[in-house]
């Protein structure tokens, strides 16, 4: 399998443009889209803003000068469309998210659901609650594995920044479990 | 030995947060975010390439009829800037041209009359006349 920056070479050099790009697609789409997917909680929406990342990419593939990895950049493309819409949709007054947290816990109680499941509707809503800066820091960290470094990149701050974020989050999921 | 001390930051970090909720519920939630429509990663590039194509920038094609009003305007421009400028050209020649000659005796004599007290003033000896300040010696002259 050739690297990304073999890749992007051929696609700089308009050697077979859609046959490379496709495959760096191939190669980062599952990440992306999961990570956008953690943050809006719906498919539609995290294939729409998918889609809106991989067009970004592929029109400013060529000015790409490879200082960085292909993937953090690409995450820091995903990390603002994520964060513009929900920022629309905020501004729109869409809650989607909250109600599909509250039907959650609805059927939970109704079912005699077990204790997991609790714990699982305070770990929801403890993220959701979380600044959207913090719940994509945070799950990048967790779930993705990344060093601060590259959060940091990626997120427009410095590595003392991230951490600070991701500590920030844990503390606040910490007292929001002791309120509730 | 770098890397090791990576991996250890990770998993205290990741230590604090399962000390909170359960590795359980932790992997439930990364669960439900991998959840996507049977064989949609598979179908996604290729409806991607749909969409950056009609995305792509519309090539605008001209009617033959358009081509020629273009071109229509685009003649009149230059033909009327040409013009405008060898116009103007032709005015500073013309002025130019022009010399005593041109004047008949009863015109030189009119503008001799109207400007007669320019010629009367000696200018020099005006200028350095004791307490006579130049100022007042042009409004004067002005008057």
């Amino acid at each position: 399998m050739q690297s990304d920056q073999e890749l992007i070479l051929q696609f700089q050099q308009s050697i077979q443009r859609e046959q490379n790009f496709t495959q760096l697609v191939k190669k980062h789409q599952a990440k992306v889209y999961h990570q956008i997917k953690r943050m809006v909680n719906d498919h539609d929406d995290a294939d729409d803003i998918a889609q809106m990342v991989w067009i970004k990419i592929w029109n400013k593939l060529d000015g790409f000068k490879m200082e960085s990895e292909f993937s953090t950049w690409l995450f820091r493309i995903a990390y603002n469309e994520t964060l513009n819409f929900i920022a629309k949709q905020k501004r729109q007054g869409s809650n989607t998210t909250s109600t599909d947290i509250l039907d959650y816990e609805n059927t939970a109680s109704h079912t005699d659901a077990p204790k997991s499941s609790e714990i699982q509707i305070k770990l929801d809503q403890g993220i959701k609650q979380l600044p959207e800066k913090q719940q994509f820091v945070f799950m990048l960290r967790y779930f993705e594995e990344l060093n601060y470094e590259k959060i940091a990149s990626i997120t427009g701050t410095t590595i003392g920044g991230a951490k600070a974020n991701y500590h920030q989050a844990i503390k606040k999921l910490e007292e929001f479990l002791k309120k509730s | 030995m770098e890397q090791k001390k990576i991996d250890t930051a990770l998993e205290n970090d990741k230590l604090m947060v399962e000390q909170l909720f359960s590795k359980e519920a932790l992997a439930n939630y990364d669960k439900s975010a991998s959840e996507v429509p049977a064989s949609y990663f598979e179908a996604f590039p290729e409806k991607l390439q749909q969409r950056i194509a009609n995305n792509k920038p519309k090539v605008f094609f001209l009617t033959p009829i358009g081509k020629m009003a273009i071109a229509a305007i685009f003649l009149f421009v230059v033909s009327s800037t040409f013009i405008f400028l060898n116009r103007s050209v032709d005015k500073n020649l013309t002025l130019s041209a022009i010399t005593i000659q041109d004047f008949s005796n009863d015109e030189i004599e009119a503008y001799v009359d109207a400007n007669e007290w320019i010629a009367d003033i000696d200018l020099p000896s005006e200028a350095f006349k004791p307490d006579t300040e130049v100022e007042q010696f042009y409004k004067d002259s002005i008057d």
